[in-house]
């Protein structure tokens, strides 16, 4: 098996939409460009944060920071997403 | 050219010169008697007529018994070489014996006493040789059928009247037939032997020769042995009488014949009677104390002589083959001691030192000749020098070496030397006990060279000597390497017990040959089970890796990824390995998702082809849906195509090998993380690999009663 197992299911797809983001833009760029790895982060982010993959820290998982200098809008805007996000996956967690 | 040819001419008639002198009449005398008179023939054996007799003995007793009987001596014998001096042992006396016993006695003993009293009566006969020209009273009270008696008949040619001393009536039958019957035609001697039950203390001083061959070692106590020694010396006559004793060449007999030698000594020297006076024939050249100490000397410890003989045919019966011999060599100790006349002075005898010497001092008279220095260890004729060890008229031992520079005819004499000669030459280097010592090898040994010392001559009887280390030289264990065998021996004895028996023996020469017979029968067994430990822990060793091989095997395919075996090796996820290799071009990773049998699921990639850099991480998703009406559990396995790419195929993340319960008509996204280990751009193997296919296949978890998975996906 692999180093961090398996994905648990994401039976609600609540991260679906990053996943869309994700897939257009492998589609339009065809390569797996700087902007493709920030959103394949941000997915990550958003399953830790769903509670749905083992907390780590993103250079463990091969992002170094480099992708975060290329858009600063980007990031911040996905600051505020993730806040969101923690918030409610806790409110889940604690549901479940 | 006169000149050269002048002293040619000197050289030559001084070789002349040299050749008429040694050639000269007087001279041939003395050296006749060093090279051949005192030489002894080998050439021994038992009367015929006395071998068939014995031989008719024994063939008519029972066979059984008389093996046994000579199976017990030698034991007996055996054991006697083992034991400590200080352990008491003690010979049979032949007035126990049963008949069978005393043939194997005769058997196993007579041919040896036979050799060794004709080689000690020869001896006696060159010292004093006035011996053979008297009529001799004989009494022979040694073990065995008159051996002395009968050794005396061939030594001594002159009409003698004989006296045995024997209690066994069978022992006194077979006298009794040896003398009257069989050797009154071979002996000059007109008057037959009187047998006695008993030492005839009545008859006193009237012996000229007293022998006593192995009788000490039947004494059971000292007091026993003093009185024996006692009255045997009143037999014999004050007029110059014989006494000889000897024993076998042992640790013990030796021992027996110095405490008798020095019993006698004294006990003439208490008395001031002149009648009473005893002294030494041979093999002593003194009458001090014996410079031999046997427990301290090293190997050197024992006065002992051998002389060859032929063995008789009976010596064959009862004998294993392999045992049978030819010929031996009898070894023994003896001591001829004299009564009523006393020694000639000691500086009336003459010294040689070279081949002066040697020819100008011609005449051999036969007393100073019992003050000559004799061989007691068969010389060391080495290359150009011949090592010659003696006990000389000082009461002292004297090891003489004599090289090629003393002289053409003392090198001869010590090169035609043997064991138990006289030999009146020194050598050019000597060394004496007791201060100095030869051996080089000994560190605190303070060698004291002399050569030719001038005061040689100086009596110096009654001479206290102390253990004496002299005879240490090659062929000699040195003192110390001794002592520290003995300190071995004890230290070892409560772990080795067996070593330790053996041990306890090892100054005299069967002692050491026996422990190192031991000691390689030890190292032979400790080489065995040495051997046989190593081929046990060798097969327990096969045996365990057989057991091992599966998991190793499995350890191996996943540490190196061998044989497409999927890489789960931590070492290779960690955050250092997934820097992207930008130099690299990228490689396409193309997806393919399956589903297995009747697995009624839709599995299809999100994506078709991702381009990565090696190191890089990416994510790709795949879709699963479930289509039939009911819960279904899938597990997935996954498979890259090249297969030698999935050495470098990492997956951090994925949905593989884990059972996935989908509800019925679910549909979810499986995200895959991977990345292409940056290794894979410096394999030269994967140069050509542009493309890898990842491929997923979904199959239909079943379970047993128990609840355990059935498919078995690795």
């Amino acid at each position: 098996p692999p180093e961090r197992g398996s994905f648990p299911l994401d039976h609600f797809g609540e991260c679906t939409h990053v996943m869309k983001q994700y897939l257009e833009c492998i589609k339009v760029k065809r390569e797996n460009q700087e902007e493709c790895r920030l959103l394949a982060k941000k997915y990550l982010q958003c399953r830790m944060d769903t509670g749905l993959f083992g907390k780590d820290d993103m250079k463990n998982l091969g992002f170094h920071g480099d992708e975060n200098a290329t858009s600063t809008s980007l990031s911040s805007s996905n600051d505020g997403n993730n806040n969101s996000n923690s918030s409610s996956s806790d409110n889940k967690t604690g549901g479940e | 050219y006169n000149a050269n040819f002048q002293a040619v001419q000197n050289n030559f008639s001084d070789y002349k010169n040299e050749l008429i002198s040694s050639h000269r009449p007087e001279a041939s005398s003395l050296l006749d008697f060093l090279v051949k008179d005192q030489k002894k023939s080998g050439d021994i054996s038992l009367h015929t007529k006395f071998n068939l007799y014995v031989d008719d003995l024994l063939k008519k007793s029972e066979k059984g018994q008389i093996k046994k009987f000579i199976n017990d001596i030698k034991k007996d014998l055996a054991t006697e070489s083992q034991l400590p001096l200080s352990a008491p042992f003690k010979d049979e006396s032949t007035r126990t014996m049963t008949d069978p016993q005393v043939l194997a006695y005769i058997h196993q003993s007579m041919p040896y006493q036979y050799a060794s009293l004709y080689s000690v009566l020869t001896d006696l006969k060159i010292v004093n040789s006035d011996v053979s020209c008297k009529s001799q009273h004989i009494l022979d009270c040694g073990k065995g059928p008159g051996i002395g008696a009968l050794a005396s008949y061939s030594v001594f040619p002159t009409p003698n009247s004989v006296s045995i001393v024997e209690e066994n009536p069978f022992l006194k039958k077979i006298i009794y037939d040896i003398h009257h019957n069989i050797y009154p035609s071979t002996s000059p001697n007109p008057t037959s032997p009187v047998t006695l039950n008993r030492l005839p203390l009545g008859k006193k001083d009237s012996y000229t020769l007293v022998i006593a061959s192995n009788k000490l070692l039947e004494m059971k106590s000292e007091k026993e042995l003093f009185d024996y020694l006692r009255s045997l010396w009143s037999l014999v006559s004050n007029d110059g009488g014989l006494l000889v004793l000897c024993e076998r060449g042992t640790k013990r007999g030796f021992s027996l014949i110095q405490r008798a030698r020095t019993f006698l000594l004294q006990k003439s020297k208490n008395t001031s009677d002149k009648q009473f006076n005893a002294h030494i024939v041979a093999p002593c050249p003194h009458d001090g104390r014996c410079p031999i100490d046997i427990e301290n000397g090293v190997r050197a410890n024992i006065c002992s002589f051998k002389q060859h003989f032929f063995l008789s045919p009976f010596s064959r019966l009862y004998v294993p083959r392999s045992h049978r011999r030819s010929s031996d060599r009898s070894h023994y100790s003896y001591v001829v001691i004299q009564k009523g006349i006393t020694r000639p002075l000691n500086n009336t005898t003459q010294r040689f030192k070279n081949d002066e010497d040697l020819l100008e001092n011609v005449n051999v008279t036969s007393p100073t000749l019992k003050n000559w220095p004799r061989i007691i260890r068969p010389p060391l004729k080495r290359d150009g020098h011949v090592i010659i060890d003696v006990c000389d008229s000082d009461a002292r031992l004297r090891r003489n070496i004599v090289p090629k520079s003393q002289g053409k005819l003392a090198y001869r004499l010590a090169r035609k030397s043997a064991w138990g000669d006289l030999f009146p030459l020194e050598g050019k280097v000597q060394s004496t006990s007791p201060s100095s010592k030869i051996t080089k090898h000994l560190k605190d040994a303070s060698s004291t060279y002399s050569i030719n010392p001038p005061s040689y001559n100086k009596p110096k009887v009654e001479r206290n000597t102390t253990a004496d280390p002299i005879f240490v030289g090659k062929r000699f264990y040195s003192t110390n390497r001794h002592k520290a065998f003995s300190r071995f021996a004890d230290f070892n004895s409560h772990r080795f017990p067996c070593i330790f028996t053996s041990f306890s023996c090892y100054n005299c020469i069967s002692g050491t040959r026996k422990y190192s017979r031991q000691y390689s029968r030890d190292k032979f067994h400790y080489n065995q089970r040495t051997t046989i430990y190593y081929l046990v822990a060798i097969s327990i060793f096969a045996l365990g890796l057989t057991y091992a091989a599966v998991p190793l095997y499995r350890l191996f395919c996943s540490k190196t990824g061998y044989g497409g075996t999927l890489n789960t090796d931590q070492s290779r996820m960690n955050a250092e390995r997934m820097v992207p290799r930008k130099d690299n071009k990228r490689i396409r990773v193309t997806f393919n998702g399956d589903v297995a049998g009747n697995l009624s699921w839709k599995l299809w990639p999100q994506q078709r082809e991702i381009y990565v850099l090696p190191g890089e991480t990416a994510l790709g998703f795949y879709t699963a849906e479930n289509t039939s009406d009911h819960d279904i559990v899938g597990v997935a396995t996954y498979n890259i195509v090249p297969g030698q790419a999935a050495v470098y195929f990492s997956k951090v993340a994925c949905f593989c090998f884990e059972e996935q319960k989908l509800d019925a008509h679910e549909k979810v996204d499986l995200p895959v993380f991977f990345f292409i280990d940056p290794e894979f751009a410096d394999d030269p193997n994967m140069k050509d690999i542009d493309d890898i296919l990842l491929s997923y296949t979904f199959f239909e978890a079943r379970y047993d009663t128990n609840g355990n998975l059935l498919t078995k996906l690795n």
